[in-house]
C-alpha cells in the first residue's frame, strides 16, 4: 500500500485536553506522526501534526478523532471563501 | 524590477525562495512575502504614485510580482466616499466609506487579491487556476482567469444555489460540486492542490493572494492625502484583509510614503460566525472553531486560516471588535443605502453595524476620522435582504386610484415630499 503524508490541525475541546489522544491513535491505527507545534489554553488544545500511513489508515484515524470530539482540519483551515 | 526578497515563515522566521509554497516545512506556519524596504524607500514617492493609472498596480513596488502585470488593469482604486448624511445620522464628523462594491470586474474586494494571485500564477507558469468558494471568490477567480487566458476549475460544496454556479460558469470556468460538508471540501481541495499542481489562489498561492489585500489600505491612506484614519473597521472571514491592511499601514511608514499617525484597526464579524471576536473578548490567543449560521454568507467562516493574525493586528493597534446580529446587519445595509446610495452585501452591513456599536461604546469618538470598509456589492446577495424590504403599493392604472393613495399617505414623508 502506498504511504502518504498529510498535515492537520487538531483542536481538542476542554474535556479531552488531558486524554492521551495521540498515543491511542498510534496504538489503534498504527500511524506514524510528527508534531510540529502545539498550544494549550484553559479551554482548548491545538496541535499541528503530520500523519504518515496509507490513505485508508489516515481516513480511519481521522474518523475516530472526529467521533471522540476532536476537530480535524487541514493546516490551511477553512479555504472555502 | 521586483523588490521581493523571498518568502519568510511568520512563526519561525525560516526563509524560502519565491515559489508556489504556502506553509513552512518545519513548523507549518504560514509564509509571507518579504521585501527590501530600504530599496523601495528610494524608489517611491507620493508624487510618482499619483501620476500612475487608477488601479491597484500603482503600488507595484509593494506587491509580489516581477513585472507590471496584465491582470486586473481596472481593479482597485475604488472610491473613498466622505459620507456626510450617514455621518450626521451617526454623529461622526469625518466618516468615510471605502467602497469596494464597485471594484472591477466582479464588484467585491476579492478582485484585489485575485488580480495579484493570478498575475503570480502566470509568472510561475501555471495553466490552471482554482479555488473553493460559494460566492465572491469564485466569481473573481473565474473572471480574472478568463481575462488571463487560463483554465479555471471552481469547487463548491453541495447545496449551492444555481445562481452562484452561473456566477462562475458564465466565465467559462468548470464548476465541480463536492458531496459532503465544508470540512470535506476543505480537505479535498488541499489534497488536489498538492497532487495536481494547480494554482489554488488561497492555498498554494496564498502568500501572494493575501498581499493583494494591502492595496485596500494603501488606497485609503492615499485618498486621505497620505494620512492614516484614526479608525478603520474591517470584516473578518478567513482573516485575509484585516492583518494585510495593518501591514499596508506599517509599510507606508516604512518606505516613507507617510510620516506619522496611528490607526486603530477594528474587527467586525457576524454574530453567527464570530470565532475571532469570541477569542478577542475572552483575551484568548487560540481560536475555537464555530459552525457558522448567519445571512452574511461571504464572511461565514468557522475556522479562519489567519484568525490568529487578525487578533494580533487588532491588539497591536489597540483596536477592538464586535459582532452584529443578522437583524443589525440588515438594518445597517438599509441605513447605508438610504443615506448614501450605496448597497452593500451583508459583510458591509456587518462593518457598519459594528462601527455603530463601537461608537456607542465610546471606543470611537464622533470627532475622529473613521473609515468603514464595504467589501462587496448588495446586488449579488439580494436574497439576504429579500424579506426586509418595504412592500410596494399596488394600484390600478387610474389617476383616481393614485389620488386616493396619495390622500391616504399624505403627511408621510415618502409621497408628501413629492407634492
Ligand atoms: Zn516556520
Amino acid at each position: 500500500m502506498e504511504r502518504t503524508r498529510e498535515r492537520y490541525y487538531l483542536s481538542y475541546p476542554k474535556v479531552l485536553i488531558k486524554e492521551p489522544i495521540l498515543y491511542q491513535l498510534v496504538k489503534k491505527f498504527d500511524l506514524m506522526f510528527n508534531i510540529r507545534g502545539a498550544s494549550v489554553s484553559e479551554d482548548m488544545g491545538l496541535v499541528a501534526v503530520e500523519f504518515e500511513g496509507t490513505q485508508e489508515q489516515i481516513e480511519r484515524a481521522l474518523a475516530w478523532l472526529r467521533q471522540i470530539g476532536v476537530t480535524v482540519e487541514p493546516i490551511e483551515k477553512n479555504i472555502i471563501e | 524590477m521586483s523588490y521581493v526578497t523571498g518568502l519568510k515563515c511568520r512563526e519561525c522566521g525560516q526563509d524560502y525562495p519565491i515559489s508556489p509554497l504556502h506553509v513552512c516545512e518545519t513548523c507549518f506556519g504560514p509564509l509571507e512575502v518579504a521585501y527590501d524596504y530600504a530599496a523601495i524607500r528610494k524608489a517611491v514617492s507620493p508624487a510618482a504614485i499619483e501620476q500612475r493609472p487608477h488601479n491597484l498596480w500603482r503600488y507595484l513596488e509593494l506587491l509580489p510580482v516581477d513585472a507590471p502585470p496584465q491582470i486586473g488593469p481596472n481593479s482597485g482604486f475604488t472610491p473613498l466616499l466622505k459620507v456626510e448624511r450617514l455621518g450626521a445620522e451617526l454623529g461622526i464628523r469625518n466618516l468615510y466609506i471605502k467602497d469596494d462594491t464597485v471594484n472591477h470586474p466582479t464588484l467585491s474586494y476579492k478582485d484585489r487579491v485575485v488580480s495579484v494571485a493570478i498575475s503570480k500564477a502566470r509568472e510561475f507558469g501555471f495553466k490552471t487556476v482554482s479555488c473553493a468558494s460559494t460566492g465572491n471568490l469564485a466569481t473573481a477567480v473565474a473572471a480574472h482567469a478568463a481575462r488571463a487566458g487560463l483554465q479555471c476549475v471552481i469547487f463548491m460544496p453541495e447545496g449551492v444555489e444555481a445562481g452562484k454556479i452561473v456566477g462562475s460558469t458564465i466565465y467559462g470556468a468548470q464548476v465541480v460540486i463536492i458531496r459532503g460538508n465544508y470540512d470535506d471540501v476543505n480537505r479535498l481541495c488541499s489534497e488536489i492542490a498538492d497532487k495536481y499542481g494547480w494554482a489554488f489562489v488561497n492555498i498554494n498561492l496564498r502568500p501572494y493572494y493575501t498581499e493583494g489585500a494591502k492595496t485596500f489600505g494603501f488606497e485609503v491612506a492615499e485618498q486621505l492625502g497620505w494620512r492614516l484614519p484614526q479608525h478603520i473597521v474591517l470584516p473578518t472571514a478567513g482573516g485575509t484583509i484585516l492583518p494585510k491592511v495593518a501591514k499596508a499601514f506599517r509599510e507606508l511608514k516604512e518606505v516613507g510614503l507617510i510620516s506619522e499617525g496611528e490607526c486603530r484597526v477594528h474587527c467586525a464579524q457576524a454574530a453567527g460566525a464570530a470565532p475571532v471576536i469570541q477569542a478577542l473578548h475572552k483575551g484568548a490567543d487560540l481560536i475555537t472553531p464555530v459552525k457558522p449560521n448567519t445571512i452574511a454568507k461571504s464572511i461565514a467562516i468557522g475556522n479562519p486560516a489567519d484568525g490568529f493574525y487578525v487578533l494580533r493586528a487588532v491588539r497591536e493597534s489597540r483596536g477592538w471588535g464586535e459582532v452584529a446580529s443578522d437583524s443589525e446587519i440588515i438594518e445597517a445595509i438599509k441605513l447605508l443605502a438610504r443615506t448614501e446610495g450605496v448597497f452593500a452585501e451583508p459583510a458591509g452591513g456587518t462593518t457598519l453595524a459594528v462601527t455603530i456599536k463601537l461608537l456607542a461604546q465610546k471606543r470611537i469618538n464622533g470627532d475622529e476620522t473613521v473609515v468603514v470598509s464595504i467589501t462587496g456589492n448588495g446586488y449579488k446577495t439580494l436574497e439576504a435582504v429579500g424579506n426586509a424590504i418595504t412592500q410596494p403599493y399596488v394600484i390600478e392604472a387610474r389617476l383616481r386610484e393614485f389620488d386616493a393613495l396619495f390622500e391616504q399617505l399624505n403627511g408621510r414623508r415618502s409621497l408628501a415630499g413629492a407634492a
